[in-house]
């Protein structure tokens, strides 16, 4: 009962400091890059779920791109891409705990990013933070496929990227 | 908008208009008042605002008060407050102006300045009067009276004449225009002040909101007003702004509270929840739930509710349906969350029934507000996020209130809670055909039934929302809800259609922990279903998953190993699966024949490497690899199968190999070129289609200089973009179609074996009874006898094999390969026979028969040589040899040609037809006889030459060398010991002579000699074999001989060069002859003779006389020393024969050579003496 009560707390702290909970680079065949995921596994938030959120976003990110490239003098909707090279998209879609963030680089490979909406530093996060976030993981991406023996297209199984990640996710770089 | 408005009027809800009082004739504006209320919405009015804010075009609506003067207004209380104040009189008359209603007007508007108001305006009323302007001169009216009294500078405008319309409608328009314009004109600037005014003090109490103090709902209230007016105003979008600012404030303190401190008045918003009413979303204002926020006794969910409706009404105002439905979907999550941070306590269930009230009612709304408007379409891809969260919603309650299928039957307790929510959701509407979402929800708590009807409906056009625009994730999401919600109905079969599309899907996208997912949720489909292939085939393949849980994969890989003994034992056929999701094909090679190629009716082997995924080690029954004949070369086959049968083949060593080729020259180029295709070692992984990113970049560097030949820029430039950016193809995903079973009649296959985890060799064999070209089809791996996997043909890769049939080759060889064959001697051969890849029955037999001066016979001693010989070949296995020995004699003949040709004629009896084989002797002998004449001595020489280089005869032993002849006598004058004479190949000549002796007296009739000599091999003990050589001599008897003298001419001495000198020639006749005329040439070497006169002539001999015929010839020496007389020819003369024209055709002359032993020339090889020239007398003085 007291180490359980220990857990708890610990990972309360963590959350204080977490900005995302999952974070997941898609290639443009929309097959999973890298999936990375912190916070504790419960019945209903765990990594499969997380996957869930991920893969489902892509629906939505999918949509927002051939908007946007539909819409050439601007999209109407209310997450307007202002500028059209902002590779940022803003908000996919939330869930009751959940919130989606989406972000596509020029080769079309996809960064998402799932805040939680139940934890107080990710409920209360705003949208330039996740949008720095996402571009610092652009960064991250970038440097991870310049090793000259990634192969393009497969998965990242880089153990500095994933550090590296994890650090972003946990908002301490 | 008009819609909107004229709804029955809620009695709840408030009619904001601008408030207008009126003081002065009250009974005057009584009158008016309809008009004036009918006629200021009629037309807008621009509202120009301070502080920059675009100026918007506004309608305005009025409501008139009676001015009172006690009840004034707080202006910070906009809606109730009279915005503008018009003071009314009809009044003509200055008199009474000045007696009575100057001091009226003057008290109303000290009232009014003590309040400062300064939005007033005084209206005069008059009456149309026709007379009144046709006067030249206006009199000084009431009005100016009043403006001359009450107006400074800047009120100047806000008093204003109208005639009354009432009573003469026609001439009051103009005037009646010009009011209802400065009405709305002064209104709006009143507003103005007023907003001013509202908004600084707004932003004052915003300041404060960190005081203890502060009251969030106090606040709200205050600022709902400037949303009230605004949206009064009809600026429905600002109003908007109003209420979201509000939100954000709210929702920012919210999200603090859980940081720092919360607020004493957070409390409110902290009390349990009570009522959990479904928002109704009209452009109404709900007073009820107002009053509560008024009263702080609001819960969360009641503020949150009241204010997604105010901010509903807004959008709904402004026909904006999309965004009400995506903020709800917003809201509702804000709420739920809002609820957990700030610990509301309330019944559980509670959140989630009005979270699927409010999707409910949004979703009613926007069809009912886009319905109207076509704009359905527009709102699809909203209305598909909020079905998606209500069914979600749904569930949980049902899950709550024990109504999931599957579920046992509520408790008390959860029948109590059904009972607390159908409370907290209120009463529904009354007089309502169409049941509201309350109604729905309420009648789906209430059984099982209904629930799950509801359930299904939402879930159901969820999915179908999201299929419809395009979500097909989140339509696959919700199928998989679906499945397990159906899947606990007990309707497993349309579970499994959902959860497989879904599978498909995620293993297409490389989604390989949700493909896992989804088949633990079908295995169990499949055990529910007691479909036990499925559930096998399943088995196996989580079991194969890397994925998953080591435990998971074991549980599993034990299932599939259970179900295959208990339940696929019965079965007859193999339950087929994908080879790939249990293992993994990474090469296949065929190992090649030890004989270079495939032959019939032996092995042919393929050695597979398999990648199991398996957890654990598990008996393969059999491992196979179809095999497929290759189309194109089944014509072929036919022509091919009599594969050359034999071959005899003497200019090598008769080695099988050289026949490896043969069968290849037969066939057509066309089948060439697809056999080279054919490739016999695959590894899987080359055969997916190369990354494109992974080709070199043709990219080159340029520099650019400008005119001054300074560089401009470098660049780096691809060549070709496109290749390298084209988009990879979506077909790398698809999974083709379903395998089927190919025939595995012919397969390499192993039996019963292990298959390790990891990396498996398996050697698979094939025993090919055809020949033929063939591809390797498919590949199947049958674990535990039961459960088959069937890999992807392999047809494509073009990996295959050629068999073929080596026929049983014959083949005649000498013994010992560096030797020729030598004529004359006997040689041991030997017939091979190699049975290739068929069987060689018994009591074969080859006959061989030879040509004439061939003999041949088996290699025993004492076996006849024959012409025929009949060998019978013994039974024998494929690839044996048999050798049976042979000896062949040909028949040395003196024959001038260097080598004999003779060919065996070689009959098997499983081959129609005969083979002839040619075979070259050399001869090893080579005689050459001659006739020697010395005077009328006759001798015959004999050589004997060994054969030339070219030809490997062995030397050979010559004796007892003899010379028959018939009707001559001979005389041998060979040495006694000829025991040694040797012939070898280089050229030896043996010489042996005879003299003939022959009777002068009788006729020369031609002679028949015979030589015969006896030879064998040098140093064998062979017997010696007899050569013989018969031949004929004619004409050797001597007729006449020829002698020649050359004399100096007279009065020299001796020869010399360049003299003349005299030759003598003289022919005696020897014998008795018919040529008497003959004729001479001298036939001199022009280096050394030079004939004078004549060369030649004629001379007759008369047969009587025995005397020589004489001739002397001039000739000149040309050179000094020793010379060779010049020849003489002495050929017969056959004079032309002009009489008998019959007898000889000629008419000319002829000469006849005699044959060499009839002339006999006795100077041939003397020589003269001939001396340098003499020397010269004199020499020329002059030099």
């Amino acid at each position: 009962m007291l180490a359980s009560g220990r857990h708890q707390d610990i990972f309360v702290d963590s959350v204080y400091t977490t900005m995302a909970v999952c974070v997941a680079v898609i290639g443009k065949d929309n097959s999973p890059l890298y999936i990375g995921g912190i916070g504790n596994d419960t019945s209903t938030d765990n990594e499969l779920s997380r996957q869930w959120l991920v893969h489902t976003a892509l629906d939505a990110l999918e949509e927002r791109l051939t908007t946007t490239n539909n819409n050439t003098s601007g999209s109407n909707s209310n997450t307007t891409r202002t500028d059209m090279r902002d590779l940022y998209l803003g908000l996919l879609y939330s869930t009751d705990t959940h919130k989606i963030y989406g972000y596509v680089t020029n080769t079309r490979i996809k960064l998402v990013l799932v805040t939680s909406s139940t934890s107080p530093s990710g409920s209360n996060i705003r949208d330039a933070e996740v949008r720095t976030a996402l571009r610092r993981l652009h960064a991250l991406y970038a440097d991870a496929i310049c090793n000259p023996f990634h192969l393009p297209g497969d998965q990242i199984t880089s153990q500095k990227f994933d550090k590296q990640v994890k650090n972003l996710m946990l908002n301490n770089v | 908008m008009k819609g909107v408005d004229s709804s029955p009027a809620d009695p709840e809800g408030m009619t904001n208009k601008p408030i207008i009082t009126c003081a002065g004739d009250w009974n005057l504006f009584c009158t008016l008042e309809a008009p004036l209320v009918a006629a200021i919405p009629q037309d807008s009015c621009e509202w120009r605002r301070s502080y920059g804010r675009p100026p918007k075009s506004v309608y305005l609506e009025a409501s008139f008060l009676k001015f009172n003067k006690d009840k004034v207004q707080s202006e910070l209380n906009l809606l109730k407050r009279p915005i503008f104040h018009i003071y009314w009189t009809d009044c003509v008359d200055v008199e009474y102006y000045k007696t009575t209603l100057r001091e009226d007007i003057e008290l109303w508007l000290k009232q009014l300045e003590k309040t400062g108001i300064t939005d007033w305006m005084i209206v005069l009323v008059e009456t149309y009067d026709i007379r009144k302007t046709n006067k030249l001169l206006p009199r000084t009216t009431v009005l100016d009276r009043i403006k001359g009294d009450f107006a400074v500078k800047q009120t100047e405008d806000r008093f204003l004449s109208v005639i009354n319309p009432i009573k003469s409608e026609a001439r009051s328009a103009e005037s009646w225009r010009a009011l209802v314009a400065k009405v709305r004109h002064f209104i709006l600037v009143a507003y103005n002040k007023a907003l001013i005014k509202f908004e600084e003090y707004m932003r004052e109490q915003r300041e404060k909101r960190n005081d203890p103090e502060w009251d969030f709902c106090k606040y709200f209230i205050l600022q709902e007003q400037l949303a009230f007016v605004l949206e009064m105003l009809g600026l429905y979008e600002e109003a908007l702004v109003q209420y979201d600012e509000l939100d954000a404030l709210f929702s920012q303190f919210v999200l603090n509270s859980n940081v720092t401190e919360s607020p004493k008045w957070l409390d409110t918003f902290k009390q349990p929840v009570t009522a959990w009413q479904a928002v109704k979303l009209t452009a109404l204002v709900p007073q009820h739930l107002r009053d509560l926020i008024i009263k702080k006794k609001a819960s969360l969910l009641d503020f949150r509710s009241y204010l997604f409706q105010r901010q509903s009404a807004m959008l709904l105002l402004m026909f904006k349906p999309v965004e009400i439905a995506s903020r709800c979907i917003t809201v509702v999550h804000n709420t739920l969350m809002e609820l957990s941070l700030l610990g509301v306590s309330a019944v559980e269930g509670a959140a989630a029934c009005w979270a699927l009230l409010a999707c409910a009612e949004t979703l009613r709304a926007v069809d009912r507000l886009a319905a109207t408007n076509n704009a359905l379409d527009m709102c699809t891809p909203v209305q598909a996020p909020l079905l998606h969260n209500a069914k979600d919603k749904l569930h949980e309650l049902g899950k709550l209130c024990g109504l999931l299928p599957g579920s046992p039957d509520p408790s008390s307790e959860q029948l109590h809670l059904v009972v607390m929510l159908s409370a907290g959701m209120g009463d529904s509407e009354p007089n309502n055909q169409q049941p509201t979402p309350t109604d729905r929800l309420k009648e789906a708590l209430c059984s099982k039934t209904s629930f799950q009807q509801y359930y299904l409906e939402l879930a159901e056009m969820a999915m179908g929302t999201y299929k419809h625009i395009g979500r097909l994730r989140f339509a696959r999401l919700i199928g998989r809800d679906l499945a397990s919600f159906y899947s606990e109905l007990g309707e497993t079969g349309k579970a499994v259609v959902f959860l497989m599309d879904a599978l498909r899907s995620y293993e297409e996208q490389g989604w390989r922990d949700l493909a896992a997912q989804t088949r633990l949720e079908l295995v169990a489909a499949a055990h529910k279903m007691n479909d036990m292939d499925r559930y096998t085939k399943l088995s196996a393949t989580i079991a194969c998953t890397a994925e998953l849980e080591i435990l998971v994969r074991n549980f599993y890989f034990e299932e599939m190993l259970k179900c295959i003994k208990e339940k696929l034992s019965d079965k007859q056929d193999t339950v087929l699966a994908e080879l790939n999701d249990c293992f993994k094909l990474v090469s296949a090679t065929l190992i090649p024949s030890e004989r270079g190629v495939y032959i019939t009716d032996n092995k042919v082997q393929c050695r597979l490497l398999l990648e199991c995924n398996l957890p654990k080690e598990v008996t393969c029954t059999r491992t196979a690899i179809s095999i497929e004949p290759c189309k194109e070369d089944r014509n072929e086959s036919g022509k091919r199968t009599p594969v050359k049968c034999y071959k005899t083949d003497l200019t090598v060593n008769g080695s099988v190999s050289t026949q490896t080729n043969s069968p290849r020259k037969s066939t057509s180029d066309v089948v060439e070129s697809e056999l080279s295709n054919i490739v016999s070692s695959i590894r899987l992984d080359d055969l997916k289609p190369k990354n494109l990113l992974l080709n070199p970049l043709q990219i080159t560097s340029q520099l650019h200089y400008k005119e001054d030949k300074t560089l401009q820029k470098a660049t780096v430039e691809c060549q070709n973009p496109k290749a390298t950016l084209k988009r990879s193809d979506s077909t790398k995903y698809r999974k083709p179609s379903t395998t089927t079973r190919s025939n595995y009649q012919n397969s390499f296959h192993r039996d019963e074996f292990k298959l390790k985890p990891g990396l498996n060799e398996i050697d698979l064999e094939f025993i090919s009874n055809k020949c033929g070209t063939f591809m390797l089809g498919q590949v199947s791996v049958i674990v535990e006898g039961k459960l088959e996997f069937l890999s992807n043909a392999l047809i494509g890769t073009k990996m295959g094999f050629e068999v073929v049939t080596q026929g049983i080759s014959v083949y005649l060889n000498k013994v010992d390969p560096k030797k020729d064959l030598v004529a004359g001697l006997e040689h041991a051969m030997e017939l091979v026979v190699t049975s290739g890849s068929s069987h060689i029955e018994e009591n074969a037999t080859i006959d061989l028969k030879t040509s004439a001066g061939l003999q041949i016979g088996l290699a025993e001693k004492g076996s006849p040589m024959t012409r025929e010989l009949s060998i019978p070949i013994p039974a024998c296995k494929p690839f044996e040899t048999t050798r049976v020995p042979l000896k062949l004699f040909a028949n040395l003949q003196a024959r001038p040609e260097k080598s004999i040709e003779h060919t065996v004629v070689v009959r098997c009896p499983w081959r129609a037809g005969a083979e002839e084989v040619r075979l070259q002797w050399a001869r090893p002998l080579a005689p050459a006889w001659r006739l020697l004449t010395a005077h009328a001595r006759k001798f015959v020489h004999v050589a004997l030459r060994g054969a030339p280089p070219p030809a490997r005869a062995p030397p050979l032993a010559l004796a007892a060398p003899a010379l028959a002849c018939r009707g001559a006598a001979l005389a041998d004058l060979n040495p006694p010991a000829t025991r040694h004479m040797v012939v070898s190949p280089d050229g030896t000549t043996v010489s042996f002579m005879w003299e003939l002796l022959k009777d002068p007296l009788v006729k020369a009739e031609p002679l028949k000699a015979t030589f015969t000599v006896e030879y064998r091999p040098l140093d064998t003990d062979e017997p010696y074999r007899t050569f013989s050589c018969p031949f004929d001599i004619q004409d050797y008897m001597t007729l006449f001989v020829i002698r020649t003298k050359v004399e100096p001419s007279k009065g020299s001495d001796f020869c010399r060069a360049s003299q003349v000198c005299c030759l003598h020639l003289s022919v005696q006749r020897v014998n008795e002859t018919e040529y008497t005329s003959l004729m001479y040439e001298v036939l001199a070497d022009q280096t050394m003779w030079a004939v004078l006169g004549r060369t030649a002539g004629v001379i007759t001999m008369e047969s009587s006389s025995g005397s020589p015929a004489d001739v002397c010839l001039d000739v000149m020496p040309l050179a000094a020393g020793y010379l060779p007389l010049p020849t003489v020819r002495l050929s017969k003369y056959i004079a032309a024969n002009t009489k008998d024209p019959k007898k000889d055709i000629s008419a000319h002359p002829r000469l006849e050579p005699f044959s060499p032993g009839q002339v006999y020339h006795a100077g041939k090889a003397k020589q003269v003496h001939v001396l340098p020239p003499a020397p010269k007398e004199h020499i020329d003085p002059s030099l």
